[in-house]
């Protein structure tokens, strides 16, 4: 009897090894120089893939490569921080996990991720051909832009940010909690770096004629904190955008959030607007990083799909407004990847990287 | 006496081999991650290294002096600490007097619809926490957010102040609405068994209304009411999702903000320094709470059986106040049932023609049209099916493994009371109640990812799901247990024992079957907290083992008003129809579970 | 058959001693009783026989037996000691019916089918509950339940059956029918009963012999005859009987061989050692004590009433008292001898020390019928309890002279001792 009692007791314990059991196999370097036939029938051979991924959409994109090529392929989404605590921990128990990665937060990516060797990008001559410089290392998949977005049934008169921290914009312009989103917080990192700073106090001169006042650092402390005070912080960019887009409301309210969100605008019955042509910038594009992981099980087949991601007919279900392939650009908006890139703060993954967590602890002293 | 002997009369007795192998499983399970937390409250963390100049996992103060001697720490901790302090004990006062009055009314008056009043008062309990903030903006929001008003100024006109609609009052009143349940058990509990005649007694002394109130009837519910502030107190410090909806448009931060942001971002050292203070606060609270009771223990004797409660008549506001508490009752449980199932069926949030109304999100097959991603109906969407699986098949394995562990342990505490090990492993097992979900599941993400003494990576299993639930519900249990076998004279189990009965079939055909109701309740309340837990498995949770709250908690991080309030429909539902079946077919409650 | 000895027994609870270094011996089939007061050890005793309690120290053998020895490690488990155990709640199996209740130990050991009916049968007619086997505890009486209690228990036939205060749940009346019962049981199954009781009157009625503990001390073990008109201690003459019995203190003025001058609150007394008529009834010579298993044959034992009592002193000598002393004499040895005159100031008869009787008032008087019950008061302020029998009443205040009969009255020295008992004159 009291043998059965310690078998009911200790069963929880003993069923963890049951559960959990991985196999050891070393992952073999990414970056060869083999035929396209030979990696098909490597990637094959090794018959499935998981994937680790920022948006539901990759999924999509999985069900396509699968039903290419016949792998098994597992995506699933993750958070920022989920994302990197998990493939760091995998990478350390070198146990099975993600094969393939597309990250954002791009600082702690490349330090955390690619600096310690846990991801690797895959880049092959082609994509290499193709790819901008700027985008390649690391590999960027995914360029997302977040605008400055208005009600748009009174007109539209921005023209520069700081118009933003004026008193007349008190309460009237939402942002998604930087504390909660590591992109949103890499945005005011962005600012805080030289070049902005500079163009935020030109920006300052032009609008006021006047000098800057500075009781921070630099002019993008100073911007950060002027819109902290007249924001109000949301939950989610569908609410945010929800909340500003709302027709017949007494205040034109403005966001940042994702222009993705203009396709079901009209919908959702919402009025909105980009502000486009700001001084100096409309909004913020991130990267999205690729890379295969150190653990990988299944590299051939990690190679295959980054190849695959890259095609016409692999970034379909991605090429919506707001997602940029770096070669492909977006289909669905009418400016040019170019365009955005001389609109938009680009994230510096060194630069944040290195000035986080003090702008982060400015920021948080505003909340 | 020889030591081996002792060792043998020792684990001769059951309960001390259930008392010594529960204390090694949850000592392992509680105390090495409480450890593990403060040696990382000390290490330096990978993307800290830079910044620090030192080299990641090397030793490091940094945490501790950012929290609490830093220029930032009035933001990052203080400040957070007072409004944690201030709403989780505004929650306390909030759930013990609606919850203590209802108690009052439904034990000692003529109320009407007494069975449908007290079966509905414990929905709160039973959501998700959140839901109530949901239902709270979706009643009362004003036009700070934008978009469109909430319900109440739609109707009235009047548009909501600030203070009311977000911050400190919204979330102490959900929160205290929601944990009411607790009181209305506990302190119902008390007011059921005790004498009525007591308070009889004073009032032949001719003792007024009032002064019999404080000077009977409120030391006579004491104790109820410190263990319900004890339990409140600590639930609600550490709830995430209610102030993270009522706080953020006023930027009314609390500690479990500051401690989402500091675990999910690029400094847990940090975080976990906040959860270790948490923590200690709690064990605070609960050390007071012991002093309080033991020293009171007097007052909890008078219980035992009445010679019938006399019931006091309301006469003609008898109706009157029916109606009131139907009214306040409905409101509390039934209007955020209604909000959901009426927001997951309109197109645009705010408009509330019949044209705007569409069962797509429910059944359609592909709502490309509404959604970039064209998400399946909820009925229709195999994650809602997975997820579901999932939820029950979680919920079912904790339920049975924190039941059983819960009730094994409520029985040796009990058989062995008085003894060191019996109050260590009291202690012990409701220990992981005092733990902030959020920070105890970090930790186990930290802890279990890698290879840790026999156990193997366990990160994206089902098993860490189970095991992170399975301790963090004990508590549950346990008090469920020892509830159960204190009512269970010992001599019923020596009756078998000395005409040698195993204790195998001791416990399987005495104890378990005269305790019937409350063994199934000590699986009930497990099960119910498990299907409607988020901070606990949001961190743990990968999309191939998500449970119904997560992939809540993703719709609602997307902001899909239709899928996030229909999910929480059919939660609440699941639960209430798996709670009313449970009861039905065993007699087993909520009640039972928490001690009433 | 069974015998039960406790050897050198001691239970700590922490630092409290339960029970202290407890030697007794349970004869075969004899109906001990184990009396105290609450908190005595007795039930901790009782436990340690069954195996439910473990000693700290000590042994305990069963049948010759060794069942428990701290010393050998040997614990051996409550079911293999063959005994029964009758809890104070009875601690029927509420989800069980009478039947079943009694059958459920049987099944347990494997019995046939048709064995465990005859058995059970048996015990329901033998404890006259044949009419109830399908009900469930709680629809039965305190009574019936206590029956069932009792089948239930001696189902597999125990031929040591242990009782911790069965019958305190149950009113008066069935209290008294429930003794007879238990007697009647003791006879017919000839097993040994031990008793736990708090209830003084239900020890003296049941036992063969009664142990009396006290704050885990072992007072007396001694039938229960010898423990009443013998009681070694004041705190033994002091528990056992109803109404109490008077105590009172004196200081020692002068001793003699064969008697003490005794003084308090300016009353003056002689006690004089009984010398041939002083029998005391049954009662062995021995007081108890942890050396009195030793007398096995005790229980017969009509022993001389000697006037000295134990170590105490020689015989006919009470030289070695000194300091405060205490007389008890139970009330029924205390006689009224009649309505003092007024001008019979100093007192009716008188003896070789001085008078033997004493003049006191009424303080209340409580007839009963069969008895009646008074409190008198005398001079110095002294209480004395008084039973006579038959009604007689007396009014409050009215004066009384009472004497205390001759050889009954007890001596008990300054450490609370029994010391002599003999007759009590006044000066």
């Amino acid at each position: 009897m009291k043998r059965t009692m310690i078998v009911l007791i200790v069963l929880l314990a003993v069923a963890g090894l049951a559960f959990a059991g991985g196999k050891k196999e070393s992952a073999s370097k990414a970056g060869s120089t083999v035929s396209h036939e030979e990696l098909v029938s490597a990637a094959k051979a090794e018959g499935e893939l998981n994937i680790y991924t920022f948006t539901s959409r990759g999924s999509k994109v999985g069900e396509l490569f699968e039903n290419k090529y016949g792998i098994k392929t597992n995506v699933t989404q993750l958070g920022d921080s989920a994302m990197i605590t998990r493939v760091t921990a995998e990478a350390k128990a070198d146990v099975a996990g993600a094969d393939l990665v597309f990250a954002q937060d791009s600082g702690r990516v490349l330090t955390e991720l690619f600096d310690t060797g846990y991801l690797t990008e895959y880049i092959t001559d082609e994509l290499s051909a193709v790819v901008p410089d700027q985008f390649e290392s690391p590999l960027v998949y995914d360029l997302n832009i977040k605008a400055f977005i208005f009600n748009s049934e009174q007109p539209v008169n921005v023209t520069n940010v700081w118009q933003l921290t004026e008193p007349a914009w008190k309460n009237r312009i939402q942002l998604k909690n930087p504390q909660s989103e590591s992109v949103g917080m890499n945005f005011f990192v962005m600012l805080t770096k030289p070049e902005w700073a500079e163009k935020l106090e030109r920006a300052y001169k032009s609008l006021y004629g006047r000098d800057l006042v500075l009781t921070t650092p630099n002019a993008g402390y100073e911007f950060i904190k002027a819109l902290m005070a007249n924001a109000v912080l949301g939950k989610s960019d569908t609410t945010i955008c929800e909340a500003v887009g709302t027709k017949g409301q007494a205040q034109q309210l403005a966001g940042l959030f994702t222009i993705n969100k203009l396709r079901t605008a009209h919908d959702k019955n919402l009025a909105l607007e980009i502000g486009y042509d700001m001084v100096p910038f409309s909004g913020f594009m991130y990267p999205i990083y690729t890379g295969i992981t150190k653990n990988s099980k299944h590299p051939n087949a990690a190679r295959l799909f980054t190849e695959f991601a890259f095609t016409e007919e692999g970034w379909k279900p991605m090429d919506t407004l707001g997602d940029n392939s770096p070669i492909l650009g977006s289909s669905e908006d009418t400016h040019s990847l170019d365009y955005w890139q001389k609109n938009l703060v680009i994230e510096d993954p060194v630069w944040i990287a290195a000035h986080r967590y003090e702008v982060e602890e400015f920021v948080n002293a505003l909340i | 006496m020889k030591l081996t002997f002792k060792l043998k009369s020792f684990f001769r007795k059951p309960q001390n081999i259930i008392l010594f192998v529960v204390c090694v499983v949850l000592g392992y399970l509680t105390l090495f991650p409480l450890y593990s937390m403060l040696r990382d409250t000390l290490t330096a963390h990978v993307s800290e290294a830079r910044r620090l100049g030192v080299k990641a996992g090397s030793m490091t103060w940094d945490h501790w002096k950012r929290i609490l001697f830093d220029k930032n720490s009035r933001t990052v901790f203080y400040r957070p600490l007072v409004n944690s302090l201030v709403t989780s004990t505004a929650a306390c006062v909030i759930s013990i007097v609606f919850g203590g009055i209802f108690a009052w009314f439904i034990t000692r008056t003529d109320l009407k619809w007494k069975k449908t009043l007290s079966s509905l008062f414990i929905f709160p309990y039973i959501m998700p926490s959140w839901t109530l903030a949901l239902a709270w903006l979706n009643l009362f929001k004003n036009s700070l957010v934008g978009g469109s008003d909430g319900l109440f100024t739609a109707i009235t006109g009047v548009a909501t102040p600030n203070w009311f609609a977000y911050g400190a009052f919204p979330i102490s009143v959900v929160t205290g609405l929601h944990y009411a349940p607790f009181a209305y058990i506990m302190i119902g509990g008390i007011l059921r068994n005790a004498d009525s005649n007591l308070e009889e007694a004073a009032d032949l002394l001719g003792t007024t209304r009032w002064r019999r109130l404080w000077k009977i009837t409120i030391p006579m519910i004491a104790p109820a009411i410190f263990s319900t502030f004890l339990l409140v107190f600590s639930s609600a410090m550490s709830s995430f999702a209610v102030p993270s909806f009522l706080g953020l448009p006023v930027r009314y931060q609390v500690l479990t903000m500051q401690l989402y942001r500091t675990l999910d971002g690029v400094s847990p050292g940090q975080g976990y320094a906040i959860a270790l203070l948490m923590i200690l606060i709690s064990v605070g609270v609960l050390a007071f709470n012991q002093r309080i009771t033991n020293s009171r223990r007097n007052f909890t004797t008078v219980t035992g059986k009445s010679g019938g409660v006399s019931l006091v008549c309301l006469k003609r506001s008898r109706g009157v106040l029916s109606a009131v508490f139907l009214g306040l009752i409905l409101l509390v449980s039934v209007f955020p049932l209604f909000t959901f199932a009426l927001e997951s069926l309109i197109i645009h949030p705010g408009d509330y023609r019949p044209s705007n109304f569409t069962l797509d999100f429910w059944i359609s097959r592909d709502n490309t049209a509404r959604l970039t991603t064209g998400e399946p109906g909820l009925l229709l969407n195999p994650a809602l099916w997975a997820a579901l699986w999932n939820s029950v098949k979680l919920s079912v394995t904790c339920a049975l493994a924190a039941g059983t562990l819960g009730f094994l342990a409520g029985y040796a505490i009990v058989r062995g009371r008085g003894t060191r090990l019996a109050k260590a492993v009291d202690s012990l097992a409701f220990f992981p109640y005092l733990m902030p979900a959020m920070a105890f599941s970090a930790i186990y993400l930290s802890m279990f990812s890698v290879r840790h003494l026999f156990l193997p990576s366990l990160y994206g299993t089902f098993f860490i799901l189970a095991l992170i639930g399975t301790v963090k519900y004990m508590p549950f249990a346990s008090r469920s247990g020892i509830n159960s076998m204190m009512q269970l004279s010992g001599q019923i189990e020596e009756a078998g024992e000395i005409i040698g009965i195993g204790w195998w079939r001791r416990m399987t055909r005495l104890v378990v079957p005269i305790q019937k109701s409350s063994f199934v309740s000590g699986y009930l309340l497990p099960f119910i907290s498990c299907m409607r837990e988020l901070s606990l498995f949001v961190l743990l949770c990968t999309p191939q083992n998500r449970v119904l709250t997560t992939l809540l908690y993703y719709y609602n991080e997307k902001g899909w008003s239709q899928y996030s309030n229909g999910l929480n429909l059919l939660i609440v539902i699941i639960v209430i129809v798996v709670n009313w079946t449970v009861n039905k077919t065993t007699g087993a409650s909520i009640d039972k579970g928490i001690g009433g | 058959m069974p015998r039960i000895e406790l050897r050198n027994i001691t239970k700590k609870f922490g630092n409290f001693v339960a029970v202290d270094n407890l030697s007794i011996t349970i004869e075969d089939g004899d109906f001990i009783t184990l009396l105290g007061p609450s908190g005595c050890g007795k039930t901790t005793t009782l436990r340690q026989i069954a195996g439910l309690e473990m000693p700290t120290s000590g042994e305990i053998l069963i049948d010759g037996r060794t069942v428990f020895s701290a010393e050998k490690s040997i614990d051996v488990a409550p079911k293999d000691r063959g005994v029964g155990f009758l809890f104070q709640s009875y601690a029927l199996w509420p989800h069980m019916t009478v039947y079943k209740n009694i059958a459920f130990g049987l099944e347990n050991l494997k019995w046939p089918r048709d064995k465990i009916d005859a058995r059970v049968r048996e015990l329901l007619s033998l404890l006259k509950i044949e009419e109830f086997p399908d009900r469930y505890p709680s629809e039965l009486s305190g009574g019936q339940q206590q029956r069932v209690a009792i089948a239930r228990t001696l189902a597999t036939n125990p031929r040591v059956l242990l009782m911790d205060e069965p019958l305190s749940n149950l009113d008066a009346k069935l209290r008294m029918e429930m003794r007879a019962e238990l007697k009647r049981l003791h006879h017919e199954t000839g097993a040994t009963f031990v008793y736990v009781t708090h209830d003084q009157l239900e020890a003296m009625t049941l036992a063969t012999k009664i142990c009396l503990l006290n704050r885990g001390l072992l007072q007396q073990y001694e039938a229960p005859l010898s423990v009443y008109n013998r009681p070694r201690n004041v705190f033994v003459a002091d528990f056992v009987g109803n109404p109490t019995m008077n105590l009172v203190e004196f200081d020692v003025e002068k001793t003699e061989a064969d008697s003490v001058y005794l003084s308090r609150d300016g009353m003056k007394a002689v006690f004089t050692l009984a010398k041939d008529s002083g029998r005391l009834s049954t009662g062995d010579s021995a007081a108890g004590g942890p050396g009195a298993s030793a007398h096995p044959a005790a229980r017969q034992g009509d022993s001389e009433p000697q006037g000295t009592v134990g170590g105490a002193s020689e015989r006919g000598d009470l030289s070695r008292l000194s300091g405060r002393v205490t007389i008890g004499v139970r009330p029924e040895n205390v006689e009224v001898l009649g309505v003092a005159l007024p001008t019979e100031a100093e007192g009716g008869a008188t003896s070789r020390a001085g008078k033997t009787s004493l003049r006191t008032r009424v303080d209340t008087s409580l007839p009963s019928g069969m008895e009646t019950v008074l409190n008198l008061r005398t001079a110095g302020g002294v209480m004395l309890s008084v039973v006579m029998i038959g009604s007689v009443d007396f009014a409050a205040e009215e004066e009384l002279e009472v004497g205390f009969k001759p050889g009954r009255v007890l001596l008990f020295d300054s450490d609370g001792t029994l010391a002599a008992s003999g007759s009590l004159c006044f000066e």
